[in-house]
């Protein structure tokens, strides 16, 4: 019973993301790929998982949740000029 | 003899007709002065592309009409000396501006679109692009790109005169920004996202007549994102996790973060933030919050009581309107009291300095936390995305009802100063954004009638522009049936005023009710927001509610009981078993018909 209701979440994930690429058009092409906050595909990774170890599985390598340390990880050049991104724009300087 | 008199009237008529309007095709030329702003001439850029789009070729720009041209000539930007003969009467304010037909000193046909200012120039550039050529503001981010026309036809007594918003700042907060960061990132990685999607941003937070953006989540005071901003014209803002522009996100680990410990540190870092900025139009937020986006006192647990954190808060907001005020004496400087902010006010633990504008964060999806409290001389920090584990990220989540409703009673109380929308990554939230920011634009044409008409009549504009009239009503219909969706949502323990992502009351009580079960709606006397539901033992209080009962996590039945959409206690129900409360300034009412409440369910 809990494998066939996660499986079927499985099924539902998989069906959104996929209508969901009917948005990715255009110059839009890719537009969700950065999805890691709400995380769709990180919720099917989990699904997936779930319904392999239930199945007497070995999970399946998923992606790994995204926190807001690699959305914004950029800008490391302001570890030396802290509070600015730019050693020039300091005040004095 | 008849005929012949009818044929000339005929031609007499069609000529007074064709000459009743201006032509504009792409070689009428463009009067731009040499001298134009930067912001201005950017914009002027934008709407050249617009002409090449709409009539085949770039536009003439010249710097002053030829003495020997006599056909129609368009007058734009701010600079031009010909300014003070084509629109003598005063301005009515700040950030106004016209779009009119009218004859210039040499007898010209004239197409004039100035301001009073900088942004009013910008704004009539855009106003013509707009109304004339019909390019959306949102063409970008919807995909309707404007049809060619080849040529324009301006009516002769054109005369279109905006201003001065209802809204002082109108602003844009650009915030967990992931869509962006994985979809155009920054090739020099300086920026979360490339300059080039930044531009995009302001020109349209332009076009829907902004004026201020906060760039990003965790920007520094000098990056790029924020330069460009000001380049464009708009006014920078810090959202209140930054204050007066300080990223606590980078805080270097090896530093203590401490106003209450280390007051030089913080103190010294504060000023080379304004120093720096100082350079800019700033609207300064100014406030004490932890690292990241979290209490201080989550990182500096010394302090334990609501009277000591607020007094520290108190102490660190005078600090920094000193400083502020030494570099821009008449700068504008608010305080965004989100989170554990809007709590210790409430409870009167925080004290704002005489000058700074209290702004009222709402709770994420669109109600604001003043607990009907709001003031004149206020303003309010608004969502239409929101970035939560029970909001939804990527779709569209307030319903337009919600913020006529809500924005209307910060209008209604006068609290205009100050209007900052989160919308997250901009393309999930149009239909909201562009309601809200149109609203904070002119609000006139939409105080006076209820909040359902302007919300049918928005969904049905925006169908129409989005999807062609003969589809609008359709669209329309469908869209309503998405915002009064009843869904499950779950809320967390410690984090109060929110009402659920899911629906707005359209006022259809009754119709969502199932046969037979009873629902009534009254309006609240106070307004605000100061509401509970209940499920059985479950049960739901707001920010302004004086007790909390039943508190604990909530977790609605599949298909939802019943919800709140828009203040004053418009409630739908949905025919599950349930009783409605409603509660305000301390008094309470409850399932009986006839009194002030609701009652929905069996």
């Amino acid at each position: 019973m809990a494998l066939r209701e996660m499986r079927a979440s499985l099924s539902a994930a998989e069906a959104a993301i996929s209508a969901r690429r009917e948005g990715e058009y255009g110059r839009w092409r890719d537009w969700y790929r950065g999805d890691w906050f709400v995380g769709f595909p990180v919720t099917r990774d989990i699904l997936r998982a779930n319904v392999a170890l239930m199945s007497g599985e070995a999970p399946a390598p998923g992606r790994g949740v995204v926190g807001s340390s690699e959305v914004y990880r950029y800008q490391e050049r302001f570890s030396e000029n802290f509070p600015f991104l730019y050693r020039e724009s300091s005040p004095g300087r | 003899m008849i005929r012949i008199f009818f044929i000339l009237s005929v031609f007499i008529v069609a000529t007074l007709c064709v000459e009743a309007s201006l032509t504009l095709s792409a070689d009428t030329p463009w009067i731009v002065s040499a001298g134009e702003p930067e912001a201005v001439q950017r914009a002027l850029d934008d709407v050249a592309a617009d002409w090449y789009k709409v009539l085949g070729y770039d536009p003439i720009v010249l710097r002053e009409p030829p003495e020997n041209w006599r056909g129609p000539v368009v007058y734009l930007g701010l600079d031009g000396p010909w300014l003070k003969d084509l629109v003598k009467e005063p301005w009515a304010g700040a950030e106004c501006f016209v779009v009119r037909v009218e004859k210039d000193a040499a007898g010209r046909t004239a197409l004039v679109a100035t301001g009073s200012d900088v942004r009013g120039a910008i704004y009539a550039a855009y106003a013509l692009s707009e109304e004339l050529l019909g390019v959306d503001p949102w063409y970008f981010w919807t995909d309707h790109e404007p049809a060619f026309k080849g040529t324009v036809e301006v009516p002769e007594e054109l005369s279109l005169r905006f201003g001065p918003p209802t809204f002082e700042y109108r602003g844009w907060f650009i915030n967990d920004e992931d869509l962006f960061s994985a979809f155009c990132p920054d090739p020099m990685r300086e920026n979360v996202f490339s300059l080039e999607m930044y531009d995009r941003i302001f020109e349209t937070v332009l076009r829907l007549r902004g004026n201020m953006a906060v760039p990003a989540t965790f920007a520094f005071p000098d990056e790029q994102s924020q330069v460009l901003a000001a380049r464009r014209g708009l006014a920078l803002n810090m959202h209140h996790i930054q204050v007066v522009g300080l990223n606590t996100y980078r805080w270097p680990a090896d530093v203590p973060y401490s106003y209450q410990e280390y007051p030089e540190i913080l103190t010294r870092e504060w000023q080379r933030c304004v120093d720096f900025l100082s350079q800019f139009e700033n609207v300064w937020t100014v406030g004490y919050r932890g690292k990241h986006d979290r209490p201080f006192w989550v990182d500096d647990p010394s302090l334990d009581s609501p009277e000591k954190r607020g007094a520290l808060i108190s102490r660190a907001i005078a600090a920094q309107v000193e400083m502020i005020r030494k570099k821009q004496p008449d700068a504008m400087i608010i305080s965004n009291l989100w989170m554990e902010g809007a709590t210790l006010y409430h409870a009167g633990h925080i004290e704002i300095p005489t000058g700074v504008v209290l702004v009222w964060p709402d709770d994420g999806a669109g109600v604001p936390r003043d607990g009907g409290q709001v003031k004149a001389g206020q303003g309010v920090y608004y969502h239409t995305a929101m970035l939560s584990s029970w909001h939804n990220q990527l779709s569209e989540m307030v319903p337009p009802g919600r913020i006529y409703a809500e924005l209307g009673r910060f209008v209604r109380a006068g609290a205009t100063r100050f209007f900052l929308v989160n919308l997250s990554d901009v393309r999930p939230v149009p239909l909201s954004t562009d309601c809200a920011m149109k609203f904070v634009w002119d609000a006139s044409a939409y105080i006076e009638k209820s909040d359902q008409e302007n919300r049918d009549a928005f969904l049905l504009d925006w169908s129409r522009r989005q999807f062609g009239a003969a589809m609008a009503a359709e669209v329309a219909r469908v869209y309503g049936g998405y915002f009064d969706l009843p869904t499950t949502g779950g809320r967390r323990r410690g984090i109060s005023g929110f009402i659920p992502r899911f629906a707005s009351c359209s006022g259809s009580c009754r119709r969502r009710c199932a046969p037979g079960r009873r629902c009534r709606r009254r309006e609240s006397p106070g307004g605000g927001a100061r509401w509970r539901w209940s499920s059985r033992r479950r049960a739901y209080w707001s920010a302004g509610a004086k007790r909390r009962v039943g508190w604990r996590d909530v977790s609605l039945p599949t298909g939802g009981i019943s919800s709140a959409g828009t203040s004053r206690f418009s409630w739908h129900c949905t025919g599950i078993p349930t009783r409605c409360w409603a509660r305000t300034r301390g008094r309470s009412w409850r399932g009986r018909a006839g009194r002030r409440m609701w009652r929905c369910g069996r």
